[in-house]
């Protein structure tokens, strides 16, 4: 059962389950424990990463053409795998990717999950997710954006390098540094491609201007994902979710009142998806607060429950 | 070779109707079962009638037992399905004294089973319990995977949200996930043709689950089999 080389003790054995009659570790410890347990023998392991990654790729709501993406690179690396017992070819994919998409449709979210989706599945070595703005990347002076973005891909390597807002790099004309920080990117790009993927993102309009100033870069990136703006359902869906993570409900009125206030804006330039509803939650959550501070001994339903009293239309 | 399918969730969501109402849609008529824990160790023959009458229901399931329901051939070579009934995962923390060993029994059964199941309850709007089982469900995930075992989730009680329409968008919020319902035996199929997708590494390969007309034993061909070569 014990493989050599490997930490002494295996986190699931007799001391594990003394620890549970003992009282000391709950359900979830306990279950996160086991998690952690080294393969029975015989068994085919798989990284333990790659499960919870797609369990939360899952639990994202909306995003089809991510998670046919994401199918499409582990149906690749699986059937790779099946070629390369038959001494067949199988070149290793170039992932970088450009993610373009209103504010609050998922781009970054997605990004830490890719890191830890593609370590699961062996593309990449460490999976960590390295993001950068213009700011990182561009220097003060000549070979100063050299020097700041090749320090960025070297914490990078093994990774996900995510350059949020890159179209700021193409802002400020031909003598901007930012120039620099393009070409310095693409060479590495070429140089280190299974080393680690460049993820480039940004609002959809200012990405298809970026792009369409600097042309030979759109190519670069086999994946282009645009991230569409999320339906009124998606975003009540995804409001229930995030006021779950925080152990929060809404009653009907509020649903009713959260989506005629989506439906309101949803039209307007800042509108910001996923974001505003964060937003919204957030007051409403302040404002459940107070509402209950107010009152005498409030029973677990009223502390969980936001009604429609609790929620703002408030402008970002 | 015998296989056997761990069923988990948290209190009320189902396992024990699942597990009887899905032995029955696999042919069973009668179940013998062992259980232990909730204090008491037993074993036992029931009818999938006697099974829901006595365990099923206010009160019955409360026992906190583990049981391993098992579905029959009786046939040599000998072989059978194992359906495992674990005790309710609890949220409380520190775990009352009696629930420590079920919890011990249950994480045993799992380290046993080839597949495992988690119901969540698709009716249930408590935030607290459905963030439980969504972190649950995780290192359930992250566990079967570095097992190799096989890991399903299934929404029950979706007879529930018919009664409550325009309420799942609520309910099953970020639940993407196959529905079905251990009372109706809604999904029954769909679940039933990933188990038999589904290849564990523990388990033999070379076995089949043979349809038994959702239920109805009076199939012609396999009679007597849940499986066979």
């Amino acid at each position: 059962m014990f493989l050599t080389g490997e930490p002494s003790r295996d986190p699931v054995g007799p001391h594990f389950y003394r620890k549970i009659e003992k009282g000391e570790v709950g359900t979830l410890e306990a279950l996160h424990r086991l998690s952690k347990a080294r393969p029975e023998a015989g068994a085919e392991p798989g990284s333990a990463a790659t499960a919870s990654a797609f369990w939360e790729l899952n639990r994202l709501v909306g995003l089809a053409e991510v998670k046919k993406i994401v199918e499409e690179i582990k149906a690749y690396i699986e059937i790779g795998r099946r070629r390369e017992a038959y001494n067949l070819k199988c070149e290793q994919l170039v992932l970088h990717m450009i993610f373009s998409g209103n504010p609050g449709t998922g781009k970054t979210t997605v990004a830490r999950l890719l890191g830890k989706l593609f370590l699961g599945m062996g593309v990449l070595t460490k999976g960590h997710l390295v993001e950068v703005e213009r700011a990182d990347l561009v220097g003060e002076y000549i070979g100063h954006t050299a020097l700041k973005t090749r320090e960025q891909l070297r914490k990078a390597m093994g990774g996900l390098l995510f350059v949020d807002e890159a179209y700021s790099l193409g802002r400020g004309g031909v003598k901007d540094f930012g120039k620099e920080a393009i070409d310095v990117l693409v060479k590495a790009m070429e140089d280190c491609r299974h080393n680690f993927v460049l993820i480039l993102a940004g609002y959809r309009r200012e990405m298809s201007s970026f792009l369409s100033l600097n042309p030979g870069l759109s190519s670069r990136f086999p994946i282009q994902i645009a991230y569409p703006d999320y339906s009124i359902a998606e975003l009540l869906e995804i409001a229930a979710m995030m006021a779950q993570q925080r152990h929060y409900l809404f009653s009907e009125a509020a649903l009713e009142k959260l989506q005629s206030c989506l439906e309101r804006r949803q039209g307007e330039l800042d509108f910001s998806n996923a974001r505003l509803v964060r937003n919204l939650l957030e007051t409403a959550i302040r404002r459940q607060a107070l509402r209950l501070s107010r009152q005498e001994r409030p029973g677990r339903e009223e502390l969980i429950t936001i009604e429609a009293a609790d929620l703002v239309v408030v402008r970002e | 070779m015998n296989l056997s399918l761990a069923v988990i969730g948290v209190s009320g969501v189902g396992k024990t109707l699942f597990c009887i109402n899905f032995a029955e849609y696999l042919g069973a008529c009668s179940l013998s079962y062992t259980e232990a824990g909730g204090g008491r160790r037993g074993r036992g023959l029931l009818s999938t009638a006697g099974a829901r009458r006595l365990m099923v229901g206010r009160g019955r399931c409360a026992s906190g037992a583990v049981r391993t329901f098992t579905v029959h051939r009786l046939i040599k070579p000998y072989r059978r399905l194992a359906l495992i009934d674990t005790a309710a995962l609890q949220q409380a923390e520190p775990l009352p004294r009696r629930e420590r060993s079920r919890l011990r029994l249950t994480l045993q059964a799992l380290e046993r089973a080839d597949f495992i199941l988690m119901l969540l309850d698709l009716s249930c709007s408590d935030p607290a319990v459905r963030e439980f089982s969504d972190r649950a469900g995780r290192y359930l995930a992250d566990y079967c995977r570095r097992q190799g075992k096989i890991f399903f989730v299934a929404g029950n009680k979706a007879d529930l949200l018919i009664k409550t329409p325009g309420k799942e968008r609520f309910f099953a919020a970020g639940m993407d996930l196959p529905a079905i319902s251990a009372l109706t035996r809604a999904g029954f199929a769909l679940l039933k043709e990933a188990l038999l997708g589904a290849s564990p590494a523990a388990a033999s390969s070379s076995y089949k689950m043979v349809d038994q007309g959702h239920g109805d034993n009076s199939g012609e061909e396999g009679e007597e089999d849940i499986f066979r070569l």
